[in-house]
């Protein structure tokens, strides 16, 4: 699993490149929670779309995401997300407990526009 | 039971395999893949894959977190193909799961603290169409689980 950062307006872009299972949750989390700790814009962007296989190992990895950005007072997302891991994203209730938008670009007008 | 495995009433027999692997975890991907691999000579969907491959990376995650306790041992993985679908079958020889009715409820985990969903089974089930669970204490554990595959 590669994790890449990017930022945009104020918001933390992560991008999530390759399998999520149990063997890599632990260094994916090491590597998000660095991140938001390093940049603490409170806004955070998970990008699925090279994301190539989850299981639910990953809802943990990103229940503990959410529920740490959230009492920090952050807002986060989730984008991208393709066919290939849809279902799951749907079965584990990830959808529901995020944000989820089409894209980074989606979400960043959404939240900008929460601003005004 | 012939092999280990479970023979579904009815339906021929027309290949099988067995896979017998360390219990660490970074053998999940290569168990779900290899599962993935025997089960792509009946063509299913791509969406069929994905689901397969994800019920057998939870069975085996299982069996690397809970059964071994992250201590190794043996799993052991076979899976019979028959004419519309496939059946996998996950055994250890770990610690066992004391309550089935529990451990297969959603959201239930005994490792809270390692960010674990609890979701295990529930995934399990939602992906296959079957999934039969049988454990002793101390002796290990045993996921049957089957899953047709819908021609287009």
């Amino acid at each position: 699993m590669k994790i890449t950062g990017s930022i945009k307006q104020d918001t933390l872009i992560l991008y999530f490149d390759g399998e999520l299972d149990h063997h890599t949750a632990t260094a994916t989390r090491e590597a998000i929670d660095n991140m938001i700790q390093r940049y603490r814009f409170g806004k955070v962007i998970f990008n699925l779309s090279s994301l190539t296989f989850i299981d639910s190992s990953g809802i943990g990895v990103f229940y503990g995401r959410r529920r740490m950005i959230r009492l920090d007072g952050g807002r986060c997302a989730i984008v991208g997300v393709t066919k290939r891991i849809e279902r799951f994203i749907h079965v584990s209730g990830l959808d529901k407990a995020f944000e989820l938008y089409k894209d980074e670009d989606e979400a960043l007008a959404v939240w900008s526009e929460a601003c005004v | 039971m012939e092999r280990g495995l479970c023979v579904k009433g009815g339906n021929m027999i027309h290949n099988f395999m067995k896979l017998e692997i360390s219990a660490v975890s970074v053998n999940e991907s290569f168990a779900r893949v290899t599962v993935a691999a025997f089960a792509a000579q009946l063509d299913p969907t791509v969406d069929e894959i994905t689901e397969l491959k994800t019920a057998v990376s939870e069975a085996v995650t299982n069996s690397v977190i809970h059964g071994y306790d992250c201590n190794g041992g043996v799993i052991t993985i076979s899976a019979e193909l028959f004419d519309n679908g496939i059946t996998v079958t996950v055994e250890d020889n770990g610690s066992g799961i004391d309550d089935i009715t529990k451990a297969r409820t959603p959201l239930f985990t005994t490792k809270p603290a390692e960010g674990r969903s609890g979701m295990g089974f529930t995934v399990m089930e939602m992906f296959m169409d079957t999934v039969e669970v049988t454990s002793q204490a101390g002796q290990g554990t045993r996921v049957c689980m089957t899953k047709y595959f819908r021609r287009v």
